[in-house]
């Protein structure tokens, strides 16, 4: 296993610029659009919540992202933040669902979850997470 | 970097947007269509989305909102070519049948008469 961390600010100036770098690790493993384009779009949206909800009505604090990397299997990713905590009562966080085609926003969690393999999130001492599993077959690793 | 080109031809507005289209970008974009249409009197609203290179739900709900707005108003919101990054978007969150899209500006011709 191969373990990579990143840490940002919970802004959205900081958002494409972190997944970026992140990206560029992950091009080193994969070199399939399609499946950089899934982590480009997880990971965007997962930072992009923490830069929307987190820290809201307070200064932009941290945002951390793991990779841990399974050659060959798979790729957990865990987004965190030390902010409010998700809410309770207006999302389903287990099994989450569109909006009505009208609606402006509520998507970002379904898209996640939707990219995929396995999804969930935590909540321990202050510590916010939503951890994201990729299963990538094997023959479509390059490294 | 993200660029914005727009031409008025008639009651049509068609933009060209190459870029990202995310939380940072969208609302940008959005106040800057808005106070185009408010100034202009536009009908059709084509946004050519074929040089962008990437969109999240930031983007989709710009899209979202503007095309709410313009429906509301008796008006047209086309999408023009969207980029392969764009489409995969917009069938993730099943809204391929909720926008209006165009495959080419003779579509543009063809549907949009002035």
């Amino acid at each position: 296993m191969h373990t990579y961390t990143f840490h940002t600010v919970a802004h959205a100036d900081a958002c494409r610029a972190v997944t970026k770098g992140v990206l560029a690790i992950l091009h080193e493993y994969f070199e399939q659009e399609d499946i950089l384009h899934s982590f480009d779009l997880l990971l965007t949206e997962a930072i992009s919540n923490c830069a929307r909800h987190a820290y809201k009505d307070m200064d932009p604090g941290d945002v951390e992202i793991v990779l841990a990397v399974f050659p060959g299997m798979r790729v957990e990713c865990t987004i965190s933040d030390w902010g409010i905590g998700f809410s309770k009562t207006d999302i389903n966080w287990i099994n989450p669902t569109l909006s009505q085609p009208e609606a402006e926003g509520g998507r970002g969690l379904y898209i996640i979850a939707s990219l995929s393999s396995a999804f969930r999130v935590t909540q321990e001492d202050g510590k916010n997470s939503i951890h994201a599993t990729l299963e990538i077959p094997g023959e479509l690793w390059t490294r | 970097m993200d660029t914005l080109k727009a031409t008025l031809n008639g009651t049509t507005l068609l933009v060209h947007f190459a870029g990202e289209l995310t939380l940072r970008s969208s609302s940008t974009l959005r106040e800057k269509l808005q106070n185009y249409m408010d100034a202009h009197t536009v009908e059709h609203l084509v946004i050519d989305l074929s040089q962008v290179e990437f969109i999240d739900s930031s983007g989709i709900g710009m899209l979202v909102a503007l095309k709410t707005r313009l429906t509301s108003n008796h008006k047209s919101l086309f999408l023009l070519s969207p980029s392969p990054q764009v489409q995969s978007t917009i069938a993730l969150v099943h809204l391929g049948s909720f926008f209006q899209i165009l495959d080419s500006d003779d579509d543009v011709l063809a549907i949009i008469p002035d």
